[in-house]
């Protein structure tokens, strides 16, 4: 009997099995010598790596009025480089809400039921060469808020399927009610214990993942008389927060290796809504919608998550990654590619991409999830990389859009950078 | 035909939440499937869902924005709108004519307005069967009772009564599941026929009542099978 049969497989088994291993290795030549004659980087430029988001907060917090708001704000560039594209039913849905909420005539939106849970896809597309190209995907999970906050009727399955999408995403956006915050403010206990139930049911979901969070304060413009400095104002949301334990807990517990913001913001701006007569928020007849900070908490996502790896690394692997950040950008598209390849076979590498897959890029090629860590760390492009004509064709597509990249995400990361620097107490992270 | 009122509906500080339910569902604890009815903005529209349990239910439904002649200020603690998501459930497809749909209505506004009396505190109100009519080339009559089995979800014996000839779904998923069978049966016998001169175990097609397990990755110590295997087991 020989080792074969020891296992179990008969000897006509094997006159099967190795015709068909051979088989397989010439596939597998042919598919590489076809990869070889495509042209460099094309994966590169095909595959786009998706961050899940999903925005945690009770019902009324004005989930669905930010996300209508949030996307009509960045459906353009206005200014920047890059903009965001989804699916045309989700674009029709997506204005339908922010046509309601932006008409002074109408009433808000109604709330979102338990069965109106979806999910959007934004792109952040930019333009390469003057063609549209989607850099990075955006999953953002719009659901009922009362699946936080209320248990569900037997037989409902909804719930269980929303803390699934919390366990899996690559970001968090805590949603807190600004008016509920003014409420407590002003004195009132019942808004305090209500307060107080918003936070519990959020963070301990948050407690049980480790992805980035950014909390975010809603009507923030229900907020103005609360003091006329903006960061003061936020830094007394910020102590009313910090003097919940779970949420204390949770900013000191896990700053040491967590990005965690508290970002103000307003889906509908300053002169847009008001508090009637009986304390319920309605809209001026005259209002215009002119939303505050609205881009911050879909900008922040990509940073976020890059700051969190390169902070998980340990001190040798962060400069070995540093180091090869420099190396890539003196090489050519071909090289750098090539670097890569070496670079993710190497410890340092191996031990970024197992980073980045715990943040939710498994699912996306080593390399290519490695390769757009390190255009995050990346300089701005110089003159003399936008302009390098000794390039071929391929590789200087690939060039463009690289550089492309690197702007886009230098972009995001300043546009929290300005946030931070206007509201140093939107930064969490860093309490003690 | 056979119909229960149904309401969805949220109060002014609570969430959306079943509060009229069709009494066999309510009794078997499995009207939370409700939850997931999302009805169009204007007109009836008509849903089919899967329940926890296995039922397959046919909801045809509406919604109806809350008018100040029911409930004074018809609007939730954040200002907005209030709206009732309401209709009849059935085991087949449904086609309520607009006066059963008024009824069912009329019914979930009642219950609503008890609701918003005693936010909270307001028990779910079980809807008793009413004969409503059918969608076109429906069977006349369906059993209401549930499946009887736990929540085996295909292979299970149908929940809905299926029209003569047209086969369901489940139908087909198993009739594929026993044709894959067949054809793998006489693969593996073409294989180990072919010039083994050892005496072949006969190979029987074995038709499993669910769907294949999907095989772990990995096996947790200290167990003697992957529940993969128990499941096969149990098929023999």
């Amino acid at each position: 009997m020989n080792g074969v049969l020891c296992l179990g497989i008969g000897q006509d088994t094997v006159k099967f099995l190795v015709p068909a291993a051979a088989f397989g290795a010439l596939a597998r030549w042919v598919r590489s010598r076809r990869a070889r004659r495509r042209p460099v980087g094309e994966r590169e430029l095909r595959e786009v790596p998706e961050f899940r988001v999903v925005a945690l907060g009770p019902q009324g917090a004005g989930k669905t009025l930010l996300l209508a708001s949030m996307y009509h704000h960045l459906q353009t560039p206005s200014g920047g480089h890059y903009y965001l594209t989804a699916p045309y039913d989700q674009v029709i849905q997506l204005n339908k809400w922010f046509a309601e909420v932006a008409d002074p005539g109408r009433d808000w939106p109604y709330g979102t039921a338990s069965g109106e849970t979806r999910e959007f896809t934004f792109e952040v597309t930019t333009r390469v060469d003057g063609e549209p190209r989607a850099l990075l995907r955006l999953g953002y999970l719009e659901y009922a808020g009362e699946l936080l906050t209320e248990p569900q009727a037997p037989g409902s399955t909804v719930q269980a399927d929303l803390f699934a999408r919390v366990e899996a995403a690559s970001a968090l956006i805590g949603i807190i009610d600004g008016n509920r915050v003014r409420q407590v403010l002003a004195g009132d206990s019942d808004g305090l214990w209500r307060l107080q139930q918003a936070l519990t049911a959020m963070i301990a979901p948050m407690m049980r993942v480790s992805s980035p969070v950014t909390f975010v304060i809603t009507k923030w413009d229900l907020l103005a008389g609360l003091h006329p400095d903006e960061n003061i104002r936020l830094g007394m949301v910020r102590n009313l927060l910090m003097s919940n334990q779970g949420f204390r807990d949770l900013v000191r517990t896990h700053s040491a290796y967590r990005v965690v913001r508290l970002v103000p913001v307003s889906a509908v701006g300053p002169t847009f809504a008001r508090l009637d007569a009986s304390g319920l928020v309605t809209k001026r007849p005259d209002g215009q919608v002119r939303p505050t900070n609205i881009d911050i908490p879909l900008s922040a996502v990509v940073p976020d998550v890059f700051e969190q790896v390169e902070r998980s690394l340990d001190e040798a692997t962060r400069r070995a990654v540093l180091d090869q950040v420099r190396r890539q950008s003196q090489l050519t598209p071909r090289q750098a590619l090539r670097a890569l390849g070496a670079f993710v076979g190497q410890r340092a590498g191996g031990t970024l991409l197992g980073t980045l897959g715990m943040r939710g890029l498994g699912a996306l090629a080593g390399d290519l999830a490695v390769g757009l860590f390190l255009d995050s760390r990346a300089a701005t492009p110089t003159r003399a990389e936008l302009l390098d004509q000794r390039l071929g064709e391929a590789e200087r597509r690939l060039r463009q859009f690289h550089l492309a990249r690197r702007t886009v995400l230098r972009e995001l990361q300043s546009r929290v950078d300005v946030l931070e620097g206007r509201l140093p107490s939107s930064r969490l992270s860093g309490e003690l | 035909m056979t119909g229960w009122a149904f309401l969805v509906a949220r109060g002014r500080r609570s969430g959306y939440r079943v509060l009229v339910a069709p009494d066999f569902l309510v009794a078997a604890g499995d009207h939370g499937v409700l939850e997931q009815v999302v009805a169009a903005p204007e007109g009836t529209s008509s849903v089919q869902l899967t329940s926890a349990a296995g039922r397959r239910l046919s909801i045809a439904c509406a919604t109806y924005r809350v008018t100040p002649a029911e409930v004074s200020d018809p609007r939730d603690e954040h200002g907005r709108p209030l709206r009732l998501i309401y209709g009849l459930v059935g085991t087949v497809p449904l086609d309520p004519a607009p006066e059963q749909l008024a009824a069912a209505l009329a019914e979930s506004v009642a219950a609503y307005q008890h609701f918003l009396a005693a936010e909270g505190d307001s028990p779910l109100v079980r809807s008793a069967a009413r004969p409503v009519r059918a969608a076109a080339g429906q069977p006349a009559a369906t059993p209401p009772e549930a499946p009887a089995s736990p929540p085996v979800r295909v292979g299970s014996p149908p929940a809905v009564a299926t029209p003569p000839g047209v086969p369901g779904k489940s139908g087909v998923r198993l009739g594929a599941l026993a044709a894959a069978a067949l054809l793998a049966a006489g693969v593996t016998v073409l294989v180990a026929a072919r010039g083994s001169g050892e005496p072949q175990r006969p190979v029987l097609p074995v038709v499993c009542s669910a769907l294949p397990t999907p095989t772990p990755s990995r096996t947790i110590p200290g167990r003697s099978k992957p529940p993969a295997a128990k499941k096969a087991a149990r098929c023999r």
